[in-house]
């Protein structure tokens, strides 16, 4: 007991220290006449802080005063109070800019009791004044149960007076008479804060309540409530992983890929498929970036889950289409960008959970005090036992699974220099019965470095490495062999932010990429009698990307971001490339010679600008109304006849017979807020084009094959949708329904009548589900006790389907498959639902515990997965995932 | 990749609430019809036979009659312009007037003419030469894991193999693979043996001779040319101990070389048998063989459906008894129902002519099967 006394004392002790240190450095000095854009930027350069804020939402307002010595937060808060803002101290060096009005998201947690910010509570008398300082006592207890809090941390912000309550939670200090803020806190409770004018001695009790908004929540405190007006660049979303986490889950893990697909514009072919679609782009249309470093699988367990461990992932955004920026590019369709936690600088702290199929453990805390820190977390699966349900023979002897690894170290190596590094790791096998052996994974590795050279003029370096994976063991039959395929990539950045201008924010840089590309070696082992050796040629090349860009905010109504890029692309030997035969089909057959490439020599050059631009003219306070145009270009290509993609599926890099493909993507919304920012709403349409994207010939094969380009067309695609988006942003019920209605339709055009797909007609691509709708639907029963539910809609996706049957031999008849996509599976829906019961900290004790449970397919419809056709091409229909009810438990400490 | 595929379905299968139903799918009801040649020419000197049907709209289509086309003109027609005329026997199947058989030195297409004018031609193929090895089975006794009641259990069965010998350049191989086999009428008359009933004609029989349906697999291989000269086993199939090993077993393996075109096109057939329409199954497709249509199709853009081939075959056959297997298991006998009334009708286990297969040879098994 008295160990564990200390060690919270000490802890307590610590978090004071650290907090009277901090707070006590962001003094200001000086005679101020500046705008409150430029006095933050000055701020964050000399405290080296960071505070989130829109410069546009400052308007004129300036800080105008003659300080001494003046905390920060008074100094930005007597200029911000008269536009209704305020400015909050999140941690240390984290500041927030928010309204006046809207504290969110602990508006929410704190309904139940916290005292609210505005107020100001009087302690003593007028009467009872003796001297200029008084002494406040009283008691911190756990609002819920009212049992005593010891060792937490009670300190007058602006007096910078401190101390610590007992063992019976009772505290009792000596500050300046007037008014201030004191602020109460203890491990894993929120902050309490109160706004008290103390007139003489007296008593003020504080009750503190479990800390339900987490850390990584603050990519919903950074922006403003009316961000989604304000904001120049459409179809841009981000996600609170705390709302991902408790989401209804599938088999007990919280998935953030799954998640998305929740959002307007994002779909997904199926259930257990892995990726995600876009605004009618294929799953490599999609560049996805951890830590900045670039992901070419996004799934475990063939899609069952993410790559991304929920438990640190900091903030996630995708850019749908027209949503990316000059400062982004490489893909045609979407950029999904997702940021891991830098550890905690101050504590060390861990978190994990156990679900259905797997575990997962993190840990973070500093590795010098304040200065650098490590996060690491792992999982592991234990998912075996999924495949024993299934009642096939070879599936009962085989085996699946993962596991992953990430780490990331942060360093501030000075005040202007912050230096993150990034590794991650991760593993999938399976096993086919007794034979075959599939494993691939993910090597990545980044070095980050943030530099400011002045208030205005930053620095954002960064390079890559990663590699991903596939191997294939065949140990049994006259065929034994082994495959291996690889992308190994290694790239570098720089990107330079600029305020020198007032009202523009300037980026320029670019970024240089090397891929390499093999995709496939056979080897045969010692025991093949029948296995031929193939080795597909390394492709190389190197893709380049230069872009400045400027966001300008021109004045109150209208704000324009626009970019320019330059991409281009190299393909680079050592290569043999064939020549192909004029006037007939590409095949083994038509080659008529080869040319031979030497090391670094150019085979093949692309190149382009991509223009992107964005404008914004605001309608009124709470409206608003948005156009975007881009252009992007693609060079490495996802080649799949799959309607899902698989793991062993093969990049193409653009060569001398594969063009980049190129989209223009035209947006135009309406946005609106209601209720005070509390209720947004948006309709966006877009319609894109593109041409040069990667089709394949019916039947085609696309693993080992040394002439890929034989059995590949290059065709165009065009899409369009609206998409209506209702979201509750505030409050103790919080959701969003979201309307897509798209089209997504494909063509694919040869020379050779016979190769075109479809006879040369348009086509709806695998992925073009017409109708979309979500309901996401959250309610915080009590403090600790939140319901969520999901509803899913979507038009069946198109499959192609026998026209008629025939007979071969003595054989079974075969179905006679005519046009591609021509026909659709049934409409999909699903209810899910879940029950996340937040336990909190116990008391004196350090673990907090959260149980989810969750029901996928409420009403456990019988959704197809497929439609397949008998040998008498009798349809049936496959149905998987029905009522699946599923426990996880997650526990922090 | 069948079995990354099939890992892949069942993973998201999980068996967790996994269903299926028959569905009710709106086919297209305006389709054409299209023509479907299938045959081949081999090396053997024997009857040859080459099947014409259409396509059946599947949606009226019962999974029991095939279209078959039984008034066209069939010929094969060699690069010198000689032609080997085949007459309609059954079912879309047209045969040799008599044996005939392919020759090294020339090349072959089929034409088919239908009633109304409309000529369908495969391309010129050529035998190709003859693989290093006739075709070789071998067998032996094995078991494989079975599923009883959600269990994996052994059974016992025969793996049937085909040794194959390397060449000096790839070989492409399809089986076609039979069955022979004794069944007994065990409330019959009471012979012991066929022998005893040899030359009984309009009578009753015990024993009779039969060919079994043909099991209903692609049976494929491509044999890399690595290690010219080496000799390996590749297993075709594995037939479990049953009844049908009582007396007499006979496994038969037509060994067909063929060109590699050929081999993709049966290739890309049991690809698309094997397709499920899952997520993870490739994109099903037309399989377009070597047939065009000659008339009407001046871009060449109308093709037929199937494949018409040239092959070098050789044939192996394997008679099993139980002795030879090493085992000595009793199978239940056959009995007859009990009769509910009226006149008992003769039944199978009284006379084994009564027996439906694809062939009851009866008395008078093929000429290969002395006993």
């Amino acid at each position: 007991m008295k160990l564990r006394t200390l060690l919270l004392a000490f802890l307590a002790g610590v978090s004071f220290w650290c907090h009277a240190q901090s707070e006590s450095d962001y003094l200001i000095s000086g005679t101020y006449d500046t705008p409150v854009a430029q006095f933050i930027q000055e701020s964050q350069s000399k405290f080296n802080i960071k505070v989130y804020h829109k410069p546009q939402w400052f308007k004129q307002a300036r800080v105008v005063g003659d300080y001494s010595n003046e905390p920060l937060l008074n100094v930005l808060n007597a200029a911000l109070a008269p536009i209704d803002l305020k400015v909050f101290q999140y941690s240390k060096t984290l500041f927030v800019v928010i309204p006046q009005t809207a504290f969110r998201p602990e508006d929410a947690a704190r309904s139940e009791g916290p005292i609210p910010l505005d107020q100001v509570i009087t302690v003593g008398s007028d009467a009872a004044v003796q001297g200029d300082m008084a002494t406040i006592k009283g008691y911190v207890a756990d609002g819920q149960t009212g049992d005593p809090v010891a060792g937490a941390v009670v300190y007058a912000i602006s007096s910078a007076k401190g101390t610590t309550t007992n063992e019976d939670g009772y505290y009792e200090m000596e500050v300046p008479i007037g008014q201030q803020q004191f602020r109460f806190s203890f491990l894993g409770y929120q902050n309490g804060v109160a706004m008290l004018d103390i007139k003489s001695s007296g008593t003020f009790n504080m009750d503190l309540y479990d800390q339900v908004t987490e850390l990584n929540s603050v990519t919903v405190t950074a922006e403003g409530p009316d961000e989604n007006v304000q904001s120049v660049v459409m179809g841009v979303e981000k996600m609170d992983i705390q709302m991902v986490k408790r989401m209804p889950v599938l088999m007990g893990e919280a998935d953030v890929v799954r998640s998305l697909t929740l959002l307007p514009g994002v779909t997904t072919v199926g259930e257990g498929a892995a990726g995600f679609n876009v605004r009618g782009g294929s799953v490599g249309e999609n560049l996805i970036l951890q830590d900045g470093s670039e992901l070419f699988n996004s799934s475990h367990l063939f899609g069952f889950f993410s790559v991304f461990n929920p438990d640190l992932v900091e903030d996630l955004t995708l850019y749908k289409g027209g949503g990316i920026q000059a400062d982004m590019g490489g893909r045609l369709s979407s950029v999904l960008n997702v940021n891991l936690k830098e550890g905690d600088k101050e504590e060390f702290h861990g978190r994990g959970g156990i679900g259905s199929l797997m575990g997962r453990l993190s840990l973070e805390g500093p590795i010098i005090k304040e200065k650098s820190s490590f996060s690491v977390g792992g999982r592991i699966s234990y998912s075996d036992w999924l495949l024993k349900q299934y009642n096939d023979i070879d599936l009962k002897k085989s085996k699946a699974g993962f596991n992953d690894l990430n780490l990331k170290i942060s360093n501030e190596i000075s005040p202007k220099d912050n230096l993150n590094l990034s590794g991650y790791l991760s593993k999938d096998y399976f096993k086919l019965a007794n034979d075959t052996v599939y494993t691939y994974g993910t090597k990545l590795g980044s070095i980050g470095w943030d530099h400011s050279f002045s208030d205005k003029f930053f620095s954002y370096t960064n390079a890559s490495i990663g590699q991903y994976y596939s191997d294939v063991e065949d140990e049994e039959g006259v065929n034994q062999f082994e495959m291996n395929a690889k992308i190994n990539y290694l790239s570098a950045s720089q990107e330079f932010v600029s305020n020198h201008f007032d009202m523009h924010e300037l980026k320029f840089g670019g970024k240089v990429t090397k891929y390499e590309i093999n995709q496939g070696e056979l080897r045969p082992l010692p025991g093949a009698l029948n296995t031929e050796e193939i080795t597909i040629p390394e492709q190389n090349g190197y893709e380049f990307g230069f872009y400045l860009a400027d966001s300008w905010t021109v004045n109150e109504k209208l704000s324009v971001n626009a970019g320019l890029r330059y991409s281009m692309f190299n393909n680079v030997g050592p290569e043999d490339v064939y020549v192909y035969q004029d006037g007939v089909p590409m095949s083994t057959g038509s080659i008529i010679d080869t040319l031979s490439y030497g090391s670094g020599e150019s085979i093949q050059k692309y190149g382009g600008f991509e223009p992107r631009f964005s404008l914004r003219y605001a309608l009124d306070e709470t409206s608003s109304i948005k156009v975007g145009y881009n252009r992007l270009r693609q060079y490495m290509h996802l080649v799949s006849n799959t309607a899902a993609i698989t793991p062993v599926d093969v990049w193409q890099m653009s060569n001398s017979y594969i063009r980049p493909a190129v989209s223009d993507q035209y947006t135009i919304g309406y946005f609106r807020n209601f209720n005070d920012n509390s209720i947004e709403a948006s309709i966006e349409l877009y319609y894109k084009s593109s041409d040069d994207i990667l089709d394949y010939k019916g039947g085609a094969n696309l693993l080992l094959n040394e002439t890929l380009e034989t059995d590949l067309l290059q065709g165009e695609g065009r899409a369009k949708g609206i998409e209506l988006s209702l979201k509750k942003t505030q409050g103790r019920t919080t959701g969003w329904i979201s309307y897509t209605y798209s089209r997504t339709e494909l063509r694919a055009i040869s020379e050779f009548p016979l190769e075109s797909v479809n006879n040369g007609n348009w086509y709806p691509a695998n992925y073009d589900k017409p109708h979309n709708l979500s309901v996401v639907f959250t309610h915080q029963l009590t403090k600790r006790i939140t319901f969520n539910a999901n509803f899913v809609y979507s038009t069946g996706r198109p499959i192609t389907a026998p026209t008629s049957v025939y007979q071969i031999g003595p054989y079974r008849q075969f179905p006679n498959y005519s046009e591609r996509n021509q026909f659709r599976i049934p409409d999909y829906h699903r209810l899910d639902v879940s029950l996340t019961i937040d336990r909190g900290f116990a008391k004196f004790k350090k673990i907090k515990s959260e149980w989810n449970f969750s029901i996928y397919n409420v009403y456990g419809r019988k959704n197809a997965y497929s439609i397949y056709f008998s040998d008498t091409s009798r349809a049936y229909k496959l149905a998987i995932l029905g009522f699946v009810p599923s426990v996880s438990y997650n526990f922090i400490f | 990749m069948k079995t990354l595929r099939t890992l892949l379905y069942g993973f998201v299968l999980v068996g967790l609430s996994t269903c299926v139903d028959p569905y009710e799918f709106e086919f297209q009801k305006d389709t054409e019809e299209n023509f479907v040649i299938d045959g081949y020419l081999s090396n053997e000197h024997r009857v040859h036979q080459i099947r014409v049907s259409r396509t059946t709209h599947i949606g009226d289509f019962n999974g029991v009659v095939a279209d078959y086309v039984t008034n066209a003109t069939v010929v094969v027609i060699d690069d010198q312009g000689a032609e080997i005329s085949f007459e309609h026997d059954d079912a879309g199947v047209y045969k040799s007037l008599g044996p005939v058989q392919a020759l090294p030195d020339k090349a072959y297409k089929v034409r088919v003419t239908l009633i109304n004018g409309t000529v369908y031609e495969s391309n010129f193929q050529t035998l190709p030469e003859a693989a290093p090895m006739e075709s070789e089975l071998i067998y032996e006794l094995g078991y494989q894991d079975v599923l009883v009641n959600n269990t994996i259990q052994e059974e016992q069965g025969v793996k049937v193999s085909a040794v194959v010998e390397k060449g000096a350049e790839n070989q492409f191989y399809r089986w076609e693979m039979n069955h022979y086999f004794i069944i007994e009428s065990d409330a019959g008359p009471g012979f012991r043996n066929p022998q005893e009933q040899r030359g009984l004609t309009d009578t009753e029989l015990r024993f009779c001779f039969i060919k079994d349906y043909p099991p209903q697999e692609l049976y494929l291989l491509e044999n890399i040319s690595n290690a010219p000269g080496d000799t390996y086993e590749t297993e075709i199939e594995f037939i479990p101990i049953s009844n049908k090993f009582e007396y007499v077993f006979v496994v038969e393996g037509r060994q067909l070389v063929m060109a590699e075109d050929a081999y993709r096109y049966w290739e890309d057939i049991q690809t698309l048998a094997e397709n499920a329409g899952g997520l993870f199954d490739s994109a099903p497709f037309p399989v377009i063989g070597n047939i065009t249509r000659v008339t009407d199709n001046p871009d060449g853009t109308v093709v037929g459906l199937g494949y018409f081939g040239v092959y070098n075959a050789s044939v192996d056959r394997k008679f099993m008894t139980q002795a030879s297997l090493g085992i000595d298991e009793e199978f239940a006998p056959c009995t007859v129902p009990p009769s509910p009334g009226g006149e008992p009708r003769p039944h199978q286990c009284q006379d084994c002519r009564l027996y439906e297969f694809p062939e009851n040879y009866e008395n008078s098994p093929p000429s290969w099967w002395g006993y």
